[in-house]
């Protein structure tokens, strides 16, 4: 009969909904005492993956377990800023850079690392070698004299290109090109009609996305955010002749769908051999020379970031590092981490799973220096080295600037500053406005921004 | 014969028109036009990440699982269970407070019932993106930060207008004779709504429960914000295959196919409850 | 001796007495805890929309600067004009478009032909994902210039390649939108259309009606209280649009797609603004509590009307 179904229907929901909340008690129960597990906030980019793969021979060794959070590099920071700057508690590590590292230390939302290294037996302190952690990286990881972070993967940015296309057209590239050379290669080689491109350059609006690249075009070409009195500099000469030849250069001979690339889009490009040149990461490399994801793994060729006026801040520094969140209730098993996740002995893991090719790059000279790694990077091994070690956070434009970073402004501020300016000239990129009218925008929020945070008076 | 002609109004069949091949045929190609996009996702779970991103692309590739097992190696089966459960529990705490709510206003309506229900729309105006410093300022304040139940709780105050405006539309669409004679005969509540009103409304509650769990299921800016390793969903662990130095459209496809097929399947065994219940009068 | 029709008022009276405290026990549960999960973050929000509060900033303070952050929202701000605007804009075109499309859904598939089972549910899969996930796909799939499903077919057909969401952002937003919730509105107005009864469309043909006029005369004001409930419904729910936007056009190109949501997660996740985030959001609930509001009139107009039966 009807309703005797109904009520067998109707105890069926009253026994599921008891056996959900049981659910929901038992997932409460607090984790076994005696054994610290580590909750790490991270971003999916392929070295990441590795190091989550790996975790299992951290706790085999140390008996500590690990949970990962992984997110798109824009979410997590804004959860992790949410999340430390209402008390914390929620990770013991975080996946920062190298622009929040300083910001967060001074926010004392990061804990010095000084004191664990200071700690460690001499064997031990031996064995991990600070020292042989690029210098930059660890300048652009500190704050007052003293470090908060240990880089995971450190990189700059330096120049792709594809032989053969180059080859085609009887052109040559020089190892320290230069911006015009660029623009007149591009010329040649821009055939759009056929789906190919003279160059790919981010335009997807973002200070780390758009913002980066084109803030190394800045200083190169002899320009800067802000003068030593904080005052904006974007209607400045070199800085409106820089965004102008970008924004030409992407407009005449670049991708389609510009405001929509970022790293990713233009990688795939190149790898499919939609495009002759690249200005980007050096991280790329590897998945660009590996055949199993690239089309073109063995036309590509590599050279130096581009320069115009000055070298200074012509290629960028930037390393993905790991910190401890000063709300951490396991400080210590984190330092354990951190310094197991950037030791010797977890490249040579990385190695021997993957190959010396996929080594978390950019973060020890003896990396560079091991016989291995140089006959699987070969190439590209010493560009990125040397772009690494000249890449200077407190040195990057031609006149003397108030800010450290090299292809950001080292505020809290210009989160908001070089997404706001990007997105005003991703606008000029997809042709509904102009250059000079995105930045005298630009110039004015900006302005607003700075006298809003005390800067300006 | 019945001298009682039935109130309810029984949805009839229409008549097969002739010379309608050409208009089924129409039908067929919107249906699968319509569904494209969700096929080619499901393709392209199969694919090799640089067979996702060809130009042109790929319509025969060899098909690979690899896919599939990196997305149940990341950790898909904790975060299911935990959508599972957020989202059942919810819908079931919705609905256990939202029902008796929908009787009250549409058997017993008084002249504050339209404030109600507007008051009651008015607490989905506020974007969640607005309270999202202060919920986890509270949450974390009252130690449900992070935890199934403090999302449970959540969703389910999201869900309540909609179990409470659709149900009681369901509810006053009943002929009123058979309630008054329960009524008169003396039975409370819980025998009328087991008994009479709950059977009679059966698809519409499928209806409403599909609905909430759908909305509860796909949500995502909430539990990105106040979630970490114990409570994660689905949304956020298919937003974290998202990465800006790397491909990973093949990855996402598999992880997007994984989610969205329980709620499929769920929705298609649902849909013919689904369909009749909105026929029975969510509208006046 | 009382007639049974006084002793039944009497026992009437008492009984509807007592339902009316049994109805008030039934509705107040929810309605308290509605209240606490809803109010209680409400007034956070605008607690913090009085100070001003920059998450990376904390030596800036929590000072308390009353109304200023709304009078800038409303008297200054460029971007939250705009975002109004584009709002209203947006939020329209998916309602209307996913109606209209819906509509013409609902039509086709409210006959009989074989697989009908099949073609609806085909039909009504796109409700069912994700919006991210559909804006993911949708954004690197199909509407990318270079790679891009539509544009493969778009040059294929001759026409020029074209970036969609660079040149014809909201365009690109409304479809991945309709897409998605011309189903909610077909399941609707399909309920509807199958409640039209055999007999009237009868009559209708036999007048002589062709099948235009049947739907402009018979169909339509039948369906319109259903049309009215799958607008409020799907009003509420579009306001809040948020995910394909995060995704696919982040509020650009400029503040091209910058909706209300949008704006004011951008002021929190970009800016670490939440004093001018929460006051963003109050402002939002004022906004759309008027349309509802204005919506709902009309709605409650048309219900009470009603249908003769």
């Amino acid at each position: 009969m009807q309703v005797s179904r109904f009520t067998v229907g109707l105890c069926g929901v009253i026994v599921l909904s008891l056996a959900v909340l049981v659910g929901v008690g038992t997932a409460q129960s607090t984790a076994r005492k005696g054994q610290p597990t580590l909750t790490i906030a991270t971003v999916n980019n392929p070295d990441m993956i590795v190091m989550q793969a790996l975790s299992s021979k951290f706790t085999s060794k140390y008996g500590i377990k690990v949970k990962y959070v992984t997110l798109p590099e824009n979410t997590l920071r804004q959860k992790v800023t949410s999340d430390v700057a209402t008390g914390g508690g929620q990770f013991d590590i975080a996946t920062v850079g190298t622009y929040d590292v300083p910001i967060w230390a001074k926010n004392k939302w990061l804990v010095s690392l000084q004191p664990y290294f200071g700690k460690l037996s001499s064997a031990a302190a031996q064995s991990y070698d600070l020292n042989d952690v690029l210098p930059k990286v660890r300048l652009g990881l500190s704050y007052n004299n003293s470090l908060y972070a240990v880089p995971f993967y450190g990189e700059s940015s330096m120049t792709y290109y594809n032989k053969k296309l180059f080859a085609g057209a009887g052109l040559k590239m020089p190892l320290h090109p230069t911006w015009d050379q660029i623009q007149s290669f591009a010329a040649k080689l821009n055939k759009s009609s056929s789906n190919q491109y003279g160059i790919c350059l981010r335009a997807l609006p973002g200070w780390g996305e758009f913002g980066a690249p084109l803030t190394t075009v800045i200083n190169t070409f002899g320009g800067q955010w802000f003068n030593t009195k904080w005052e904006p500099q974007l209607t400045s000469a070199p800085f409106e002749a820089a965004v102008n030849f970008y924004v030409n250069l992407i407009r005449k001979y670049g991708e389609p769908g510009a405001t929509s690339s970022g790293f990713t889009e233009c990688e795939t490009a190149m790898a499919q051999g939609k495009t002759a040149m690249w200005v980007d990461a050096t991280v790329a490399a590897g998945q660009l020379t590996d055949p199993s994801k690239s089309q073109v793994a063995k036309d590509i060729g590599f050279a130096y970031a581009p320069t115009k006026v000055t070298p200074l801040g012509s290629h960028w520094l930037w390393a993905w590092s790991l910190a401890i969140e000063a709300s951490s209730k396991n400080k210590d098993a984190a330092f354990k981490f951190l310094t197991w996740a950037t030791s010797k002995d977890y490249l040579k893991l990385v190695a021997e799973k993957n190959g010396w090719a996929a080594v978390p790059p950019g973060t020890r000279v003896s990396t560079y220096k091991n016989p291995n790694y140089k006959k699987a990077a070969g190439a590209f091994a010493s560009i990125v080295l040397n772009s690494m070690l000249t890449a200077d956070p407190t040195h990057s434009t031609l006149h003397k600037a108030p800010y450290v970073g090299v292809q950001f402004v080292g505020i809290p501020e210009f989160q908001n500053i070089g997404t706001l300016v990007t997105q005003n000239l991703a606008g000029a990129v997809a042709g509904n406005t102009s250059v000079s009218s995105a930045l005298s925008l630009s110039q004015q929020q900006v302005t607003r921004i700075m006298k809003q945070a005390g800067y300006l008076k | 014969m019945s001298a009682v002609t039935p109130r309810v109004v029984v949805p009839s069949r229409p008549r097969v028109r002739p010379g309608a091949v050409g208009l089924n045929l129409l039908t067929y190609a919107v249906a699968f036009l319509v569904f494209f996009p969700v096929l080619w996702t499901l393709l392209t779970a199969f694919k090799k990440e640089a067979d996702a991103a060809a130009t042109p692309p790929k319509f025969f590739f060899q098909a690979t699982l690899s896919n599939f097992s990196t997305v149940f190696d990341a950790g898909y089966f904790t975060y299911f269970k935990n959508t599972v459960i957020l989202a059942g529990g919810s819908t079931v705490l919705a609905l256990v407070l939202g029902l008796p709510a929908a009787y009250s206003l549409a058997f017993n309506p008084s002249k504050h019932t339209p404030k109600v229900l507007s008051w009651v729309l008015s607490t989905k105006m506020l974007p969640a993106v607005g309270a999202l410093i202060p919920l986890v300022v509270i949450y974390k304040r009252v130690g449900l930060f992070d935890t199934r139940l403090g999302m449970i709780l959540l969703y389910a105050a999201f869900n309540l207008p909609l179990v409470i405006w659709m149900m009681r539309s369901f509810f006053a669409d009943l002929p009123k004779e058979i309630l008054e004679a329960s009524i008169v005969d003396g039975a409370g509540f819980f025998r009328i709504m087991t008994r009479i009103v709950l059977p009679l409304t059966a698809p519409g509650l499928a209806a409403t429960a599909l609905l909430s769990l759908i909305f509860s299921w796909n949500e995502f800016l909430l539990a990105v914000n106040l979630t970490a390793a114990n409570s994660g969903t689905l949304p956020v662990f298919i937003s974290g295959f998202q990465t800006s130095e790397g491909l990973f459209f093949a990855k996402m496809s598999a992880a997007s196919t994984l989610a969205v097929a329980p709620v499929i399947l769920a929705g298609w065994l649902a849909q013919r409850s689904l369909v009749r219940g909105l026929t029975f009068g969510a509208v006046k | 001796m009382a007639t049974p029709a006084t002793q039944v008022d009497a026992g009437r009276w008492a009984f509807l007495r007592s339902q009316r405290m049994a109805s008030i026990a039934l509705l107040l549960p929810a309605l308290a805890y509605l209240a606490l999960m809803t109010q209680a973050p409400f007034v956070l929000t605008l607690w913090y929309g009085f100070h001003r509060w920059i998450l990376t900033s904390p030596e800036l303070g929590h000072a308390w600067i009353g109304l200023e952050n709304f009078r800038y929202e409303l008297t200054q701000d460029p971007i939250f004009r705009t975002a109004i605007k584009n709002t209203l804009e947006i939020t329209a075109s998916i309602v209307g478009g996913s109606l209209v499309i819906g509509l013409g859904l609902a039509l086709l598939l409210n006959r009989t032909f074989p697989l009908r089972g099949v073609a609806r549910s085909l039909m009504i899969a796109p409700f069912f994902v994700m919006p991210t996930v559909n804006a993911v796909v949708q954004k690197n799939l199909f509407l990318n210039p270079i790679f891009g499903l539509v544009n493969w077919f778009w040059t294929t057909l001759g026409f020029h390649r074209v970036d969609w969401l660079a040149v014809h952002p909201k365009f690109s937003i409304i479809a991945m939108a309709v897409w998605q919730w011309a189903p909610f509105m077909m399941l609707i107005l399909l309920a509807g259309l199958q409640g039209i009864s055999e007999e009237v469309r009868e009559a209708a043909r036999i007048d002589g009606a062709g099948p235009v006029t049947e739907f402009r005369r018979i169909t339509l004001p039948l369906l319109g209280p259903y049309v009215e409930l799958a607008v409020l419904l799907g009003m509420i729910y579009i306001l809040q649009l948020f995910g394909e936007i995060f995704v696919a056009t982040q509020g650009g190109p400029g503040t091209e797609t910058t909706t209300i949501p949008y704006y004011v997660y951008q002021t929190i996740s970009q800016a670490n603004d939440v004093g001018t985030s929460s006051a963003q959001g109050v402002l939002a609930i004022v906004f759309s509590s008027i349309i509802a509001a204005l919506l709902l009139r009309l709605l409650t107009r048309t219900f009470r009307k009603g249908l003769t039966a």
